[in-house]
Order: structure tokens, then C-alpha cells, then sequence
């Protein structure tokens, strides 16, 4: 990048300005969802409508920026690109993105997309503008987010790391985030977001558009273990060119309000997707997984499991969509939704939808919503181990199936640890 | 070390014990036997505190406790032990952490330290000898997959690890091929001293040939019928239950 960060930010502006003046119109005149929109039945969107918010860059006039240690929040002996955003704004001075592999193109995408075309031209490709509030604003106020690109063959040497990180101690802040990512051809790469909030609560709303070459691979963990009280509601949507194959994790564990869309379509042969999913509501939260893949070819296999655990009055909703077009013979779609339900307020909402069009394919699901099994948890406390402590094990053998589904093994330790930490807590 | 008296209890409305009485002291072995649907399990359900038996009566006293009101974990980390009958497959937790975790609350139970790291996988691999327990089944959940002989190796190695005051077996023995058999009874055996005590329950003489009982009892119907010593079990296999049942019920 040549350009000066002052005639960056101009560039910028006029690269998608009709865009974004466009998107500001149609903001204005699309309400919020309600429950009265059968996409949102189940997901009263109070929590978040009600709070007087701030977007970062306001923010920026009336706080200094400080320099938090990040160290924490990294997982140790995890050699990766790193990438920060610090209350909503990027900091070039905590990420560490010098050194990719030739090919590579990584960073904001206020650096990466003027002179990265491929990129560039992500945007707004897979999510419209005008396709509601969220869709609309999170383009009216397009700046922040990250932009990859990895050119043909290229294989990433190491993850990147996305952290989110919130501090702001006294304004609620209203992050938007678009995220784009394409690999070409053979490309490999292995994406971690992870979610970090030790202030106050803001509501964040990160959308990517991810476009998958022939025989392209993408790992992308999206991990909501740390998001205390916050809003998130996040759209993400791929693309999948033949050959190419993409594994999302999505691990949400914190949140007062969240809402994971997360959509896949098939657009060559041979394509794999897969989708593994936990999510942890209590208290008054709730947890809304709305997901779909779109068999629109033949030949293609996906693979979903989502397990959830409910306490308290917590609400989780599971939408799973799997969509089998009249040409996709020969598909291959699996999915699966378990959740354990604790206490007699707890609930969940779980809607598995097949819509299968084509005659020879494979399709399979279940769904089942259970409770701690009493056998079990006798054996454990027969042993000697009290009925805390072994509906915890209990707990964590059931999600702990998706936490060893993480390809990343370094990730899998610690990660286990902070759900057992957050099982500890459960109300 | 364990006194129950006059104990009855009920499930569902119906009266499975119906009034037990026993006695056990440190350093003896007690083998139950009697036909299906007499009430072993569940009466060694209720000493280790399962859940959904109402206690109607009695009680049940272990070294000076009553136990009636404590929970299984507390009754566990008092000194009670059960193997189950039908071990359960816990998918998810591996035998090593299980073990561990149940190893350290029974410690803090009583006030002590957690074992260390290395004392314990050690113990591990002693007592897994020691039962014939495959090393590379620790390290798989527990019981998952395990086989019907495998799952029952699997609680005595438990019960070497916990070393409890009072073992209660109930039917440790049935499905075993002879070897397993072996040393399952050598595993207890090694086991046995002064101060801890032994319930069997089993179905067969066979067994009894390995672990020596002192004391046999028949549980009929709720109710303890015969007591006697290990000549009372031979003679049950010779001749089953018809005539002490008879025997009872003419008296
Ligand atoms: N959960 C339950 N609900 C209803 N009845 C039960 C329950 N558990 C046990 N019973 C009944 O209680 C009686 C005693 O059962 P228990 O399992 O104690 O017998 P047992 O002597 O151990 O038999 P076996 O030799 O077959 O193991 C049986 O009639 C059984 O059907
Ligand atoms: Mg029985």
C-alpha cells in the first residue's frame, strides 16, 4: 500500500461511497425484525432495540486510546496472524500481519481493498443491502472488518487470529464488522474470531462474505465464549466453487442476545461443508442458530452438528436448514441437534427443515432434547463425586464433542477449560 | 462396621424390602444369594443411596453413621463402595479423569490433599494390572464399549483404586469367562485385610470358591430367610431355593 492513510481514507469513501449513501437511504425506512417475521419468531430482539449505542468511530472523540493487554485473551503457544479490533476500531499497533506467505493479502479492509479488486468486489456480492435493518446498516456504516485473500496454492503457514476485544467501561458501543475472504484455487487457510468483552456490554454485528475456489479449504471458528452481556447478531455466507471445502465452529458460551445466520451454497461438484455448533444459554439469555446449506449441485456433502445446553430461563433456537435442490442428486447431508435442557424454564426451540427436491440423495437428521441422565450421574456419585461436580463432567463430556470436532489442537485444552469454568457459573 | 436393621423400603408404591436385618463387621466376607426379583440390587441401591426408593422404615448404620441421610457421594467418601451390576457407559469421560475426580472429592470429603499427579498414575497402572484392566482402556470413556467382562474388571479396578471399608459386589461374577473370574476373586482377595468388609452377591457356588464368605444369607422376597455359614451356599446349589423358601413359610 503506497497511499498515505489520509488520501487512504479518501479513496475509500469514493471506492464505495454510492454504496454506502445508498445503503444509509434504505436503513432509514426497514424497521427492526419482530417476532411476527417467521425468520424471527422466536427471537424478541428487545435486548438489543432497547440500548442507546455509539458507533466506535464517535467513540474515538470523546476516548483516548489506551493500549489493553491483549496477552490473556490469546491462546498460548498459539503461533498465529494476528488482527485486532479495540472497542470496534482497528489497531494496527497490537496486530501482527507483516509476514504472510507470497500471495497472501490480509488487513482491514479500509488497507486491502482498494488495491485488491478481488476483494473488493466480495463486497456486497453474497449479502444485499436491502435484505433487512441489520444487512442495511452494517453497509451504511461500512469500515471496519478484515479483508483475506490467498492467491492459488498458496497454503496459509499459520492461522489468523481475529480478536474482538471491548473495554469501553461506560458507553454502549455499536460495532459493525464486514468481513471478507476469498481463496482461490487449492488455497488453505484456518481462521480463529474470537470474542472479548470486559466492559461493557455492546452489541456487535459482524457479517462476512466468503467465496471458496475449485479445491479450496477454509476451517472458520467463531468463538462467542467471552461476550458477557452483548447483542451479537452475525450473517455469514459462503460461496463453494467445486472440490473446495469449508468446516465452521461456532462456540457460543456467553451473550445475552445472539443470532448466528450462517449460509452455505454449493455452486460446483464434490463440495464438503461443515457445521459444528455448541451453544450454552442461561439466565435470561438466548441463543438463536439459524443455519442453512444449499445443496444446489450434485455430488456435494454436508455435515451438521449442533449441541446446545439450556439452564435457568435461557432460550436457545436452532434453525437448521438444508436445502436440496432438483439437480443436486446424489447428495449427501447429515445433521444433527441435541440439547440437554436444565430446569423447568429452560427451553429451546429446534427446527430442523429438510427441503429435499432431488430423488437420489442421502439425507439424514435428528434431533432430541433431553436431560441429565439420572443412571449417570448415580454411577458418577457413587464414586464419591458430588452431584455439582459430576453434572459437570457430565455437562462437559456432552459438549465436549464439538470442542474435539476443532481441528486446531492446541485450541481444544483451553477451550475446554473455559466452558468448565463457565459450567460452574451456570444460573 | 455396617448395621441394618428392620429396613424396609418401597418403589413405586410397592414393597420391595421388607424388613432387613444384617450385621458386618470389619474383616468379613457376606454373600447374599437368592432368586431374581428378590430384592439384592435394591437393597444394595438403597445403601449406596439411589435416588426413587422410599425408605418406610429402618435404618442404616455404618461405622456410627446413618446413613438414610447422607448422599451416594457422602456415603462414597464415608467408605461405601458398589459394583453395580450393570455398570453404565458414560460417553465423554474418560476412566483416567473419572477416576481422578472421584479419587479427590472423596479426599476432600475427609479433609485431604489431592493426590499427586504421578502418585496416581501409577496407582493406575498397578491396579490395572493387578484386575487385568488393559492400559489402553483408561485412557477411553467410561465403560464405552467396554465388554460385558471388561465393564466388570473395570469396577473392581475402581474398587482397588477407592480401597473402600465395604465392597459391595452385586453379581460382579455373572457373565465372566473363567479367567476374568479369576482375577476379578484374586483382585479381592489381595484386597481383603482386617478393617474392610465384603458383600457378594451372586447367583453361583462358583465365586464363592475363589472369595470365601463367612456368613451366607438368602434374601427372599424382601426379607432375609436363612443365615448361615459358606456350607449354606453349597447346599443351595445342590438343591436351589424350594426348601429354605418352604421351610420359611411352614415355620
Ligand atoms: N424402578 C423399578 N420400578 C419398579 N419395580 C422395580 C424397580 N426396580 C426394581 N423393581 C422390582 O423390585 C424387585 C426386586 O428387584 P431387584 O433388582 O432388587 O432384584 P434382584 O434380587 O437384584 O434380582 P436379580 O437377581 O435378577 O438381579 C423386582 O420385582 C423388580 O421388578
Ligand atoms: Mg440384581
Amino acid at each position: 500500500m503506497s497511499l498515505p492513510e489520509s488520501e487512504l481514507a479518501v479513496s475509500w469513501q469514493n471506492q464505495f461511497s454510492s454504496l454506502i449513501a445508498e445503503a444509509k437511504e434504505v436503513e432509514s425506512s426497514l424497521p427492526f425484525p419482530t417476532v411476527r417475521d417467521e425468520e424471527w419468531k422466536y427471537t424478541p430482539l428487545r435486548a438489543l432495540t432497547s440500548q442507546t449505542t455509539i458507533t466506535p468511530e464517535n467513540l474515538q472523540l470523546t476516548q483516548i486510546p489506551i493500549s489493553p493487554d491483549i496477552r490473556e485473551h490469546l491462546f498460548i503457544g498459539l503461533d498465529a496472524h494476528l488482527l485486532v479490533w479495540h472497542n470496534g476500531v482497528f489497531r494496527k499497533d497490537l496486530s501482527r500481519y507483516q509476514s504472510l506467505p507470497q500471495g497472501t493479502t490480509l488487513g482491514p479492509i479500509e488497507e486491502v481493498t482498494g488495491a485488491n479488486s478481488a476483494l473488493a468486489g466480495l463486497i456486497g456480492k453474497l449479502i444485499k443491502t436491502g435484505e433487512n435493518r441489520f444487512t442495511a446498516r452494517n453497509t451504511a456504516l461500512l469500515k471496519e472488518g478484515y479483508g483475506l485473500h490467498v492467491e492459488k496454492g498458496v497454503i496459509l503457514d499459520k492461522p489468523i487470529f481475529v480478536l474482538y476485544l471491548f473495554d469501553e467501561q461506560e458507553l454502549v458501543i455499536e460495532a459493525n464488522f464486514r468481513n471478507l475472504v476469498r481463496l482461490e484455487k487449492n488455497a488453505q487457510a484456518t481462521l480463529i474470531e474470537k470474542w472479548v468483552v470486559t466492559g461493557k456490554s455492546p452489541v456487535v454485528v459482524p457479517m462476512h462474505e466468503i467465496s471458496l475456489d475449485g479445491q479450496s479449504k477454509l476451517e472458520h471458528l467463531n468463538l462467542q465464549t467471552s461476550l458477557s452481556e452483548s447483542c451479537s447478531i452475525s450473517l455469514t455466507r459462503v460461496e463453494q466453487e467445486r472440490d473446495s471445502s469449508y468446516l465452521n465452529d461456532t462456540l457460543t458460551w456467553s451473550g445475552k442476545l445472539v443470532r448466528n445466520n450462517l449460509e452455505t451454497v454449493h455452486l460446483g461438484n464434490n463440495c464438503w461443508t461443515g457445521y459444528n455448533g455448541l451453544y450454552l444459554a442461561d439466565s435470561e439469555n438466548l441463543i438463536d442458530n439459524h443455519t442453512l446449506v444449499d445443496h444446489a449441485v450434485p455430488h456435494c456433502e454436508s455435515n451438521e452438528t449442533y449441541k446446545g445446553i439450556v439452564a435457568g430461563h435461557g432460550k436457545a433456537v436452532f434453525n437448521g436448514k438444508v436445502m436440496v435442490r432438483q439437480d443436486a442428486q446424489k447428495t449427501n447431508a447429515y445433521q444433527s441437534n441435541n440439547t440437554l435442557l436444565l430446569g423447568d424454564h429452560a427451553l429451546v426451540y429446534a427446527k430442523p427443515q429438510l427441503e429435499i427436491y432431488a430423488d437420489d440423495v442421502k439425507c439424514s437428521h435428528g434431533a432430541t432434547v433431553g436431560q441429565v441422565d439420572g443412571q449417570e450421574l448415580f454411577y458418577l456419585r457413587a464414586r464419591g463425586i458430588s452431584e455439582t461436580e459430576a453434572r459437570k463432567l457430565l455437562l462437559l463430556a456432552f459438549a465436549g464433542e464439538i470442542i474435539d470436532r476443532v481441528s486446531l489442537e492446541s485450541l481444544r485444552e483451553p477451550l475446554y477449560d473455559s466452558l468448565s469454568q463457565r459450567l460452574s457459573q451456570l444460573s | 462396621m455396617l448395621t441394618i436393621n428392620g429396613l424396609k423400603a418401597r418403589i413405586e408404591e410397592k414393597e420391595i424390602l421388607k424388613g432387613i436385618n444384617l450385621q458386618i463387621n470389619p474383616g468379613e466376607v457376606h454373600a447374599i444369594m437368592g432368586p431374581n426379583g428378590s430384592g439384592k440390587s435394591t437393597l444394595s441401591s438403597v445403601v449406596a443411596g439411589k435416588e426413587g426408593y422410599e425408605v418406610t422404615e429402618g435404618e442404616i448404620i455404618f461405622n456410627g453413621k446413618e446413613m438414610l441421610e447422607l448422599e451416594p457421594e457422602e456415603r462414597a467418601a464415608e467408605g461405601i463402595f458398589l459394583a453395580f451390576q450393570y455398570p453404565v457407559e458414560i460417553p465423554g469421560v474418560s476412566n483416567t479423569n473419572f477416576l481422578k475426580t472421584a479419587i479427590n472429592e472423596q479426599r476432600k470429603y475427609r479433609g485431604e490433599a489431592p493426590v499427586e499427579a504421578a502418585a496416581f498414575l501409577k496407582m493406575m497402572r498397578e491396579k490395572a494390572e493387578m484386575v487385568g484392566l488393559k492400559p489402553e482402556l483408561m485412557k477411553r470413556a467410561v465403560n464405552q464399549g467396554f465388554s460385558g467382562g471388561e465393564k466388570k474388571r473395570n469396577e473392581i479396578f475402581q474398587l482397588a483404586m477407592l480401597n473402600p471399608k465395604l465392597a459391595i459386589l452385586d453379581e460382579t461374577d455373572s457373565g465372566l469367562d473363567i479367567d476374568a473370574l479369576r482375577a476379578v476373586a484374586d483382585g479381592v482377595n489381595q484386597l481383603r485385610n482386617s478393617d474392610n468388609a465384603f458383600l457378594v452377591i451372586t447367583h453361583y457356588q462358583r465365586l464363592l470358591d475363589y472369595i470365601v464368605p463367612d456368613f451366607v444369607h438368602v434374601l427372599y422376597d424382601g426379607r432375609i430367610i436363612r443365615s448361615g455359614d459358606k456350607t449354606l451356599a453349597l447346599e443351595l446349589e445342590e438343591k436351589g431355593y424350594d426348601w429354605v423358601i418352604q421351610e420359611t413359610q411352614t415355620a
